[in-house]
């Protein structure tokens, strides 16, 4: 029997459209998985999303749940009524509306910028001083009769002035309407002036401001700067420090903003979630976001296997991706490309025609935009037909190619890579899944690749937080389902050429002898649970990833689809004309197994 | 006894008759006109501010070629005084005097806030009127802010809107919920009017609609081509059914038909679906009018409408309720309905593909 109390849990992940119930319990000496529900979150009270998706899995697994008037209960009676605990985790509220101001846009605020999509922020302005004149240059002058003045003609007259674009900036600041101000600027112990002059434009518009609407200011520049800081806008809006987000010109140093803007996540949007104080009463802990609860889990996979991990989770409104490397970790959390509500964002972001870039078969701009945006206006919708889920994936792969470019996601050297997400909860087509996640992160190496089993990941990142056993156990044993080992050298062979030569040994008995060619994508059959001796030869000029050179020999374990082996190079080239590039892309779905659903 | 195995669908409501209450509130503090208990028309103006604010923030020490400290002595308005255009805020004689730098009030509103260098003043923009929209009683009162309304008639909920509010009377372009909209449909006596469409309207069905001055237009589907139009004119346009080319439900078709020639709102504001409100005449109401259930149960027999997929827009009944999900051509494994189409086909689909509708 388990140490702890809590044995028996329900998790709820109340996502921005649908909330997800999984029931974990102690079963015959482990703790397994039993079952899962979905419901429509609901916006004007969360708890009732959560009791029709624990209704759900009242119904699927004829466990009682809930009370007759429709109340969880807990603690778990006898006969397996109800359960000890119930855990949140949310990314239902909307995002934290954050306004930048700093000194310079490609230095302070470009690190701002970065350190806020670690969390569920989305930016509404950036003023940098830097783009207003850097010395606040004044107005031109005109003769006002009396004497030289630089009054502003009144707005309807037409002699009026050139507009000065440090106050255009400022009320392009005062009309954001932001929930939060960050200021940055300076290194430590460089320059303050500037960062006064701003600081004295945020406590302006703030304290304009009726004293219950002012925003939070969020202090993250230099640190000679604070007191200062605090004087000019301490006294009229509440002022939160944290270290220097760029400290010195070579090191950016996200870290502490990105921990407060959680904390403001938590604070502001979470708790005033409908419903979220009577939700808090049913659990034993705070209900955290779905970013921070995905980030235990990858963090727990890399601490427990000693593993370099990704973890992607492709949501409905925004893409997370979490990189774990023994004690270090990176998030990036971008609350405006989603593969739901936040679809047509991506499309304006990267254009349509990346979106159809990676679509298999013809279909036309209108076509495609009339599905995606039919898709936004019912995200929870399921796709049907092959080829609606070929255009999802084609959205997915574009929102988390977007995210890992733009956010500098550092893809070497990997162990395993796991997939979460709204685009992903039950597909039974395992190679269309791998295959996005191929195309979209072109990881390179030798890697292991794992796709959430029932969209249910992040829920058991928020279990760890009551029942580290359970979290461990549910995540080894059912919570991801093993794709297989990736081999994906980077290599600068044309296309036909020899790239690597592949002996595999499997234990069960027999041996495979394989020649990979550059710009193929083959599978090798070897089923989950079963290990091999793999040995590779890479030819000249064919990489696989640091301390890897010359013959490379491992231990590798099977997955549902096999060993895979992705000899496509980095980056991968798709052709220009239309028609070979659809017949590539298909024959890349046939090649890894993409046309079958192992449902 | 609800079957459990059918979860608890969202629901777009169409309902002839039913019983909402609104808020109608503005952003900006100013004067509520009404009294509670009044009874309002559609177009009476409930809440008016003097400005809905425009926040102004100028360098000033700059603009006086001084320092922030030193700025205090040239200030001839203090935080919290009002302005008249071309107020003297602040000024400094330069020159031994002889002349004198002023900077100057750009419009009538007030000085809200002088931090170090900078001034912010909230300048006073065009008077805002709220006007109640919904027919109704006035059964609460927001403070400086609006009222809340309590109004009977016909609702629809749609899918998607743009443009804000609208109210004029239903004129019908179409005798099908299949027809699409061009321009020769529309002429003069579209003034004013909510224009009602089919399955879609043309780019220039659009074009003549602004040039004759239409109110709104409520449409059961759109192009991408024509949503980005949309967002580019005033012509406030709701949306029934989703994007594409889907003929507007029928019973959606048929209860807005009913009320050709009525007075109607279209309102994408509500912070959640869109609405279609037509106010119920006085003489369909008599006294404590008994009204029909909102909301719909997920049941057996349910009326459902299929919101995603090939068969987007198709109206049906839950036949039945399956115990094991489903493996889709998709390959997604999904719980759901077989739902007997009105043809007497039944089709499987997933929940999440379904809504009641009604």
């Amino acid at each position: 029997m388990a140490d702890s109390k809590l044995e028996s849990l329900l998790v709820a992940d109340c996502g921005s459209v649908n909330t997800k119930v999984g029931l974990v319990d102690w079963v015959e000496g482990a703790y397994r998985f039993i079952g899962a529900g979905t419901a429509a979150t609901t916006p004007d009270d969360v708890t009732l999303g959560v009791r029709r998706a624990v209704q759900q899995v009242q119904a699927r697994t004829g466990r009682r749940l809930l009370t007759d008037d429709g109340q969880v209960i807990t603690p778990e009676r006898v006969g397996a009524q109800g359960v000890d605990a119930l855990v949140a985790l949310t990314s239902a509220p909307t995002p934290v509306r954050v306004a930048i101001v700093g000194l310079a846009r490609e230095i302070s605020v470009a690190s701002a910028l970065r350190a806020i999509h670690g969390t569920y922020a989305t930016v509404v302005a950036t003023v940098a001083l830097d783009e207003t004149g850097r010395r606040w240059l004044p107005l031109p002058e005109q003769d006002n009769g009396a004497g030289v003045s630089i009054a502003i003609a009144p707005r309807a007259q037409a002699n009026e002035p050139q507009p000065d674009p440090a106050a255009l900036a400022a009320e392009t600041l005062a009309r954001a309407n932001a929930d939060v101000i960050i200021l940055v600027g300076g290194i430590d112990g460089g320059a303050t002036n500037g960062l006064y002059e701003i600081a004295n434009l945020v406590a302006s518009i703030v304290a304009s401001r009726e004293e219950n609407a002012r925003p939070l200011v969020i202090f993250a520049g230099n640190r000679d700067a604070r007191t200062q800081i605090a004087h000019r806008i301490g006294s009229v809006a509440e002022l939160r420090v944290v270290e220097n987000v760029r400290p010195t010109m070579e090191r950016e140093n996200p870290a502490a903003l990105q921990a407060e803007l959680e904390k403001v996540y938590a604070e502001r949007k979470i708790m005033f979630l409908p419903g979220m104080t009577e939700l808090t009463n049913m659990t034993p802990t705070n209900v955290i976001s779905t970013a921070r609860a995905f980030e235990n889990v990858v963090r727990f996979i890399a601490r427990l296997f000693n593993l370099n991990v990704l973890g992607a989770d492709i949501g409905s409104g925004a893409t997370t991706l979490i990189t774990a490397r023994g004690e270090h970790f990176t998030r990036i959390v971008r609350a405006d490309l989603g593969v739901g509500q936040n679809i047509e964002r991506v499309i304006a972001h990267a254009g349509m025609e990346r979106v159809r870039d990676w679509i298999p078969m013809e279909m036309s701009a209108d076509d495609a935009r009339v599905r995606l945006l039919n898709r936004a206006a019912h995200p929870r919708t399921i796709p049907v037909t092959r080829d609606e889920m070929r255009l999802q994936h084609a959205a997915a792969r574009v929102a988390l190619m977007t995210a890992a470019r733009e956010d500098e996601l550092d893809t070497r050297g990997l162990d395993l890579i796991l997939l979460t997400g709204g685009a992903l909860a039950y597909n039974t087509n395992l190679g269309a899944t791998a295959l996005l996640a191929l195309d979209a992160l072109q990881p390179h190496g030798v890697f292991t690749l794992a796709a959430d089993a029932f969209g249910l990941a992040p829920a058991f990142g928020a279990l760890a937080t009551v029942n580290p056993d359970a979290a461990a156990t549910v995540l080894e044993r059912d919570g991801f389902v093993t794709l297989g080992t990736v081999i994906a050298p980077i290599s600068n062979a044309r296309e036909g050429q020899v790239a690597l030569n592949v002996k595999l040994k499997p234990t069960a008995g027999g041996v495979m002898n394989l020649e990979v060619h550059h710009g193929s994508l083959e599978i090798v059959p070897l089923a989950p649970g079963e290990k091999a001796s793999l040995e590779v030869r890479p030819a000249p000029g064919v990489d696989l990833g640091p301390g890897r050179r010359g013959i490379f020999k491992a231990q590798v374990e099977g997955g549902a689809l096999g060993l895979i082996i992705d000899a496509r190079g980095r980056p991968i080239v798709l052709p220009t004309d239309p028609e070979k590039r659809r017949a590539k892309i298909q024959q890349w779905y046939w090649d890894i197994g993409g046309e079958v659903n192992y449902g | 006894m609800a079957n459990p195995l059918i979860p608890p669908l969202t629901q777009a409501r169409v309902l002839p008759l039913a019983r909402i209450r609104r808020e109608r509130a503005m952003s900006v503090r100013g004067e509520v006109l009404v009294t509670m208990g009044s009874r309002v028309g559609a177009l009476d103006v409930v809440a008016r501010a003097a400005s809905v604010g425009h926040l102004s923030p100028v360098p000033l020490a700059r603009y006086m070629r001084t320092t922030e400290t030193a700025l205090s002595k040239f200030l001839r308005k203090q935080v919290g005084d009002d302005l008249v255009a071309r107020d003297v805020i602040a000024e400094k004689p330069e020159l031994f005097g002889a002349l004198k730098r002023a900077y100057r009030a750009p419009g009538n509103g007030r000085i809200t806030a002088l931090q170090g260098s900078w001034l912010t003043m909230d300048l006073l923009d065009a008077p805002f009127e709220l006007k109640a929209y919904y027919r109704g009683a006035v059964v609460n009162i927001i403070s400086q802010r609006g009222v809340i309304i309590e109004a009977t008639g016909a609702l629809v909920e749609g899918v998607w809107a743009s443009g804000g509010e609208a109210y004029g009377g239903l004129k019908k372009l179409v005798d099908a919920p299949g027809g699409i909209v061009s321009g020769d449909a529309i002429d003069v006596s579209a003034r004013g009017a909510i224009l009602l469409a089919g399955a879609g309207v043309t780019k220039d069905a659009i074009e003549r609609a602004i040039q004759e001055q239409a109110a709104g237009l409520i449409v059961g589907s759109i192009t991408p081509q024509i949503k980005d139009l949309l967002a580019t004119v005033a012509l406030p346009t709701l949306v029934t059914e989703g994007f594409g080319e889907i003929p507007m439900a029928l019973p959606i078709f048929e209860l807005l038909a009913r009320h050709g020639g009525e007075e109607t709102l279209i309102n994408s504001n509500t912070g959640a679906r869109p609405e279609i409100f037509i106010p119920a005449l006085s003489s369909t109401l008599s006294g404590e009018t008994a009204l029909p259930p909102s909301t719909l149960n997920s049941e057996i027999g349910a009326q459902v409408r299929i919101v995603s997929g090939p068969l987007i827009g198709h109206i049906g009944k839950i036949a039945d309720a399956p115990e094991q999900p489903q493996v889709l051509e998709s390959g997604v494994s999904a719980w759901g309905a077989q739902v007997e189409l009105l043809t007497g086909s039944q089709v499987f689909v997933p929940w999440e593909n379904l809504e009641l509708i009604g």
